[in-house]
Formats: structure tokens, sequence, C-alpha cells
């Protein structure tokens, strides 16, 4: 459903993002894990723009852009099926957790503003934040944010969601409970890339697992294949630090 | 020497008060313009549009580097000379021009910094999800940078009401004009210059009131 292909990004000449190829199926949640600093959350910014590859392609159902030649219409119809959940939440800080959730529904999905609420509302019973809901963002612990994050991508039934390691600045007593979200939207088939520190989270989560290092992907597969019989010595000696 | 006159000061208040009305209406228009054009100027900064941006930055300089009164001056008296077209420009339009000009530059400086002081990640979470730029300014930014610049914005417009006492340099009959006309008639000048700086006075503070109250709600919301 959705095709990466041929992605690289340098930043002051340095190459960060080598030649990156990725197929993600329908219904399918794909880990993406590796080293700090490796390029990771640049692969994730890059699938939906907020960084503009220096070359490659993205494709999702029907819809192909070419970083050489976005036009920025094509830019937001792509970021409209792919959106996006940040590692610091990043809510809008002037809106309740309703109204963040209904605000894309409204300006992009052109939804009424009743139908967008009521959908928000919807939403955050679904996450167990209707009592929330008119609470504003600073008003919240980084967990409930961090759900409302979540709901704010699952509202607008996009293709699929893009998490940007979405448990990371949480505090840890946060973390189960934006885990057990995601691993809910996964039971429900939830199209999902996720760039994640959480091994155990991955390997339990996602159906497969892409290994990234120094800006290129060095191997992918099933959970078992990946965590149970790593081929690459580089994820061999990265999974070694996890389960000592 | 007369002693002070409070009677006289009393019976100016009347007289004033019907000339308070074009002062009030000079500076509503000023500070409506003014609001408008600095948020022209304040995004042509912030987006740093080629060519505009050169412009804006020149303008702000301008008009934050030369006194209020020299610029009414050249505007009413000195461009007419240059600008045929301009020979018509009575002094109430030209005063509010000049004030909307001014206090424009002062305004677009601090809403350029608010808007540059909400971090990137509220545009990202707006681009994030497809808006447009103009989406995520409006309904995003625009309301947390206009929150941080009221303050500022206010004392502004406070200033701009009290410098429209000026227009009295381009003939205009408000009430700092009247107040001279009545001082050099009576020869009461405490009296009467005291009665115009009460009535200022007044405004201001009923202004600063509102402001208190609007600040007090805006920061409840968030």
């Amino acid at each position: 459903m959705i095709n990466i292909s041929n992605i690289s990004k340098s930043f002051d000449g340095q190459s960060i993002l080598k030649n990156i190829n990725l197929q993600v199926n329908t219904g399918e949640v794909v880990a993406i894990i590796g080293p700090s600093g490796t390029g990771k959350s640049t692969l994730l910014r890059c699938i939906n723009f907020l960084e503009t590859p220096d070359s490659g392609q993205i494709a999702i159902n029907g819809l192909t852009i070419d970083a050489k030649q976005s036009h920025d219409k094509d830019v937001r119809e792509l970021r409209k099926q792919l959106p996006f959940v940040f590692q610091n939440y990043a809510l809008y800080a002037n809106l309740s957790a309703v109204q963040n959730i209904a605000e894309p529904l409204k300006t992009v999905w052109k939804q009424s503003r009743e139908q967008a609420e009521q959908t928000a509302l919807q939403v955050l019973s679904d996450i167990g934040l209707a009592d929330k809901a008119r609470h504003y963002p600073s008003q919240l612990s980084g967990g409930q944010q961090q759900r409302i994050g979540i709901g704010r991508a699952m509202a607008t039934q996009a293709q699929a969601i893009l998490m940007d390691e979405p448990t990371s600045a949480l505090d840890p007593e946060w973390v189960g409970e934006v885990l057990t979200l995601i691993k809910r939207l996964a039971e429900q088939k939830q199209t999902m890339i996720i760039v994640t520190h959480e091994m155990a989270f991955a390997r339990e989560v996602a159906d497969r697992v892409v290994f990234m290092s120094d800006g290129g992907i060095v191997e992918q597969g099933s959970p078992e294949e990946v965590f149970g019989n790593p081929k690459d010595p580089r994820t061999q000696r990265f999974l070694a630090r996890f389960t000592r | 020497m007369s002693s002070f006159d409070f009677n006289y000061l009393a019976g100016l208040f009347p007289i004033l008060f019907r000339y308070l009305g074009i002062t009030l209406q000079m500076a509503a228009m000023a500070s409506v313009v003014a609001l408008v054009l600095a948020l022209v100027l304040a995004l042509i900064r912030v987006f740093k549009i080629p060519l505009a941006n050169g412009f804006v930055v020149v303008f702000i300089s301008f008009f934050r580097g030369t006194p209020l009164l020299v610029q009414l001056f050249i505007l009413y008296y000195g461009l007419p000379q240059l600008i045929p077209a301009l020979i018509g420009l009575d002094a109430f339009s030209a005063a509010v021009i000049g004030l909307s000009l001014h206090f424009s530059a002062y305004m677009a400086e601090s809403l350029r910094a608010a808007i540059q002081a909400v971090p990137r990640s509220q545009w990202e979470a707006s681009y994030a999800f497809g808006m447009t730029r103009i989406q995520a300014l409006r309904r995003i930014v625009l309301p947390q940078a206009v929150r941080t610049a009221l303050p500022s914005l206010m004392n502004y417009l406070i200033d701009l009401l009290k410098s429209t006492s000026l227009a009295f340099t381009l003939g205009l009959t408000e009430i700092m004009a009247k107040a001279q006309m009545e001082a050099s008639s009576s020869f009461k000048f405490f009296e009467s210059y005291l009665a115009v700086a009460l009535i200022y006075w007044g405004i201001v503070l009923l202004s600063t009131h509102l402001q208190s109250k609007l600040e007090a709600h805006l920061s409840k919301a968030y």
C-alpha cells in the first residue's frame, strides 16, 4: 500500500538516509528499530514530507510523489493519508482535547463542525479520555496527551499512521497506557509505521521489524526472525544490549 | 497671578467632550488599519517573502527610527508638493494614515516576535495532518501568538490614542487643539491643559481596565 523507493536525505553534506526502499502492506504494523542517530526518525519524517527527501519517491494508493518535483497540493494529500504521532505529542496548545482531534477533521477532511466534534468525542471515549474532552494539553499528563496525539491520527480514517518514538518522552509510569492503545490499534489491523526503542513492544506488536543502521536498512523480517535469529552482525550487536 | 480656577476647569469638560468624538474616531480607525497592516508586515517578515521582506525591513526601520511628528509633517505638508494627487488630502485622513503607518511598524515587530516564539512543533503538527500554511497560521499559530503579543499590542494602542493629540499640528480640531484654543483665549493654561490631560488619562484607565480583563480571559483559556 505504501511504497517507499530510493529515498535519500542529507543534512549539511552529511548523508543521513542512503537509498531507502520499504513496502508496507495494508493492515501491517512495521516497527523500525536501530541505534540512535541512524536516521529512523528522519525516514519517518521523509515519508510524509515533514522533511523533503533529496531524492526518491513515496507512493500511496495511486498517489506518487517524487522528491525532486513535489507539488504542495500532492504533499498535503499525502500527509492527509499519513498522519503523524510525535515524540513530544505536539498537541495544538490553544485547543482542548476534543478540539485537537476535531481540528484536522474540520480543516483538512472538510467535515462539518458538528460531525467533527462528534467523531472526536467518540474517539476520546474510545481511548478512555471522555472526561478530559474540555481540558487543554497543559492540563493533561504526558500519557494522556500522547493518547490524544494518537486519537488525533485515529480519527482521520487515514490510510496509515506514522509514529515517531511515541513513548520516548514519557515518564515510565505513562508508557504502559500508550503502548496498550497502540497494541489495540494493531489488533484492529490499523496500518502503522512505528519508530521505537521499546524492543519488547516491537517484538510483540509488529508484523515486521526493520532494523536500520548508518542510514540504511540492514535487515528486516518477522519479529521472530529479527529478534530470534538476527543475521547481520550490526543487528546482533544492537540486540545483544537488550537481551543481556 | 491668578489662582487655580476650579469652576473654569469644570466648565471646560463639556466643551472638550464635544471634540472627543473626533479623537476617538481617529484612534479607532488608525488602530484597525495599524493592526491589519502590522499583521501583513509581520507575515512578510516571518515567511521572508522575497523582495517584500527587504522593503518591510526598511519600512519598519524608517517608521521606528523617525519621530511621529516629522512623519505627519512629511505626509501632510511635504508629500503634496511632490505628488499633486495628495493636495486634497484632509488633515483627518493624513493623521489616520500617519498614525497607522507609524504604529504598524512597532506592532509588526511584536507580532513577528510572538509568531516566531510559537514552537516549531506547532507548525509541524499542523502540516503533518495536511493543513496549508494559511490554515496552520490561522487556526493554530496565530491564536497562540496573539496571546503572547497582546500586552505589548495594547500598550501600542494606548500610545496611539495619546498620539492623536499630535494631529492638532495639522490643523485638526480635536480635544488637544480645542484645549489650546481655550487656553489662549482665557489665558488659563494650567486648567486647560489639565482638563485635556485628565480626559486622556480617563480613557487610558478605561482601556487598561479592558486590557486586564481581556488578558485574564485569554490566560484562563489554556
